[in-house]
């Protein structure tokens, strides 16, 4: 069992606090980092991996200070950048080469592995031309490949699954679910149905704090009875309950138009209806509307 | 680290424009030597060698002014951190690649004049002493010419990872790879530049104690350097190198 100890892990750049007094524990399983962008979920990411160092606080791997583990942590972690550029001149074959050389792979061990990540990723039939010219979904899965090349016990996926076509997508979820039995995996992403359907726990970022963490139940249970269903045929109407709730989704149909709206109280309409909440509905709740993409 | 240096040198090496730079250094080393007599021939291996440094330079700092920025643009540096070896270990590794790089560019360079000129007379001649060739007329040396070649080459290795170190740390340190490549050049070329002012001003004893020189051994032996020049130069090129092998580690583990 692997254990992950953030304890009051804070992060200051001058007098701006990009993470405030964090304190988690993660176990085996898919974490869902969720939060609008600069709430501070990369900084946490980085601050994991090693990349930067807390200002405040520690991380504890397995009862050992990943200062102090230093190299040897390092080598338990698989790490997927929001963005990087892979090297243009490299194939897709050379480029994991190189990372499973920085991962200390000897050549037999990475010869077996990075075949077996091409195919796991669909990249087998593509592997010696040059990445330079792979498009955006295929750059994306080469680098969840080097992500997993050295079967790591500590995975941290900044937004993994942006540019990856819904088949993709689909196909690296399971991926994730396959493998998160003997390993911490930590997803940061704007995509909420990819933690709704993989990730055992969410934490919820905003200000570079924590904002809420739990399994779905907990958090969808803090929504029940506050999403509504309303239908109506007039567009002032419609216009009227946009201004007056948060309003998460509007579906406009043959007849009429169905508003989904958070609220304390139930809305003064003849067609309101009490819905199931959503993961999407937490999010609206909680962080503001324009930071919701690709739902 | 056998792999991660083998890649680190394609990474630098094998890209089309630097290819391209190479092969036409090549070819312009090779056509600037003339057959002449024996000893102005043998002259010109030293004289042109040494006349091709600004090339030397160029590609040496297109190589290396990339090296670090390069995983700054592209976002790479951060995962090579989070790896095992993406410390101590790249840092070394992009040094050996690139002093390997550039002593292949470097010496291809140098042996295409030697073989140029060795070839016009069928490689006869090797042990004529320095002192008969017009480029060294007043040096009085009694090294021959092909000890002089083997110096060169040795020197020209060593002065190429002493480079390397340098072009490496500035690129450590920059974002964007026009710094590294013209704070480098300058540092390399300017004995170069200088040479001839300083040589008017009779000032010319102080590029003994200059990296290039130290690189282009024949320049010593020219202006007869005394033998505490290639022993302070020696000194200089390891202390150096170490220093910024901390130094370079330091910036990029900085660099965020």
């Amino acid at each position: 069992m692997n254990k992950l100890e953030i304890r009051n892990l804070t992060k200051t750049y001058g007098r701006k606090k990009a993470n405030d007094n964090i304190t988690v524990t993660l176990q085996n399983g898919v974490y869902g980092l969720l939060g609008p962008n600069g709430s501070g979920k990369t900084t946490i990411m980085k601050q994991i991996t090693t990349l930067i160092e807390p200002t405040k606080g520690e991380i504890i791997y397995n009862g050992d200070n990943i200062k102090t583990l230093d190299d040897k942590y390092r080598a338990l972690i698989g790490y997927l950048p929001q963005e990087f550029g892979v090297y243009k001149n490299f194939s897709a074959k050379q480029f994991l080469q190189y990372v499973a050389a920085l991962k200390g792979l000897s050549k037999k061990e990475s010869r077996n592995k990075i075949d077996e990540l091409l195919n796991l990723v669909g990249l087998y039939d593509v592997r010696n031309k040059v990445v330079g010219k792979f498009s955006g979904g295929m750059k994306r899965r080469v680098g969840i490949a080097q992500a997993l090349l050295n079967d790591p016990k500590i995975l941290v996926l900044d937004e993994p699954t942006a540019g990856l076509d819904p088949q993709e997508r689909a196909r690296f979820r399971n991926l994730l679910s396959q493998i998160s039995k003997d390993k911490i995996i930590l997803l940061s992403t704007h995509i909420i149905s990819d933690i709704e359907s993989i990730a055992k726990e969410t934490i919820m970022i905003k200000n570079g704090a924590i904002l809420m963490k739990g399994n779905h139940r907990d958090i969808l249970s803090a929504m029940e009875g506050k999403v509504y269903s309303i239908k109506t045929n007039n567009e002032e109407e419609a216009v009227e309950i946009q201004n007056s709730y948060k309003t998460v989704n509007i579906q406009r149909g043959v007849d009429d138009i169905e508003l989904r709206v958070i609220s304390d109280n139930m809305p003064p309409y003849k067609t309101t209806q009490v819905v199931e909440p959503k993961f999407e509905d937490v999010y609206m709740f909680y962080f503001d509307l324009e930071n919701s993409r690709e739902v | 680290m056998g792999t991660l240096i083998r890649l680190e040198i394609r990474k630098m090496l094998f890209k089309k424009r630097m290819l391209i730079v190479w092969l036409g250094s090549l070819f312009l080393s090779f056509v600037t030597i003339r057959a002449f007599s024996i000893e102005e021939t043998y002259a010109d291996i030293f004289s042109k060698g040494y006349g091709l440094v600004p090339l030397m330079g160029i590609m040496m700092f297109m190589m290396f002014s990339g090296a670090y920025t390069l995983e700054y643009s592209s976002n790479m540096g951060g995962l090579i951190k989070t790896t095992e070896n993406g410390k101590r270990k790249i840092v070394l590794a992009k040094l050996v690649a690139a002093g390997i790089s550039a002593s292949i560019i470097n010496v291809s360079v140098f042996l295409t004049v030697c073989l140029a000129a060795l070839t016009k007379f069928k490689f006869e001649g090797l042990d004529l002493p320095l002192e008969n060739l017009w480029y060294f007329g007043k040096s009085g040396s009694n090294i021959t010419v092909i000890q002089m070649i083997l110096i060169m080459i040795a020197t020209i290795i060593l002065g190429s990872f002493f480079f390397a170190q340098v072009g490496l740390f500035l690129s450590s340190l920059s974002k964007s790879a026009a710094v590294p490549f013209i704070l480098g050049g300058l540092f390399m070329g300017l004995p170069y530049i200088l040479e001839g002012v300083l040589r008017n001003l009779g000032l010319v004893k102080y590029l003994f104690f200059t990296p290039l020189w130290g690189m282009m051994s024949c320049e010593l032996i020219r202006f007869k350097a005394p033998m505490v020049a290639p022993i302070f130069l020696i000194v200089m090129f390891v202390v150096t190198s170490l220093l910024l092998i901390k130094f370079t580690l330091k910036a990029f583990i900085k660099q965020e």
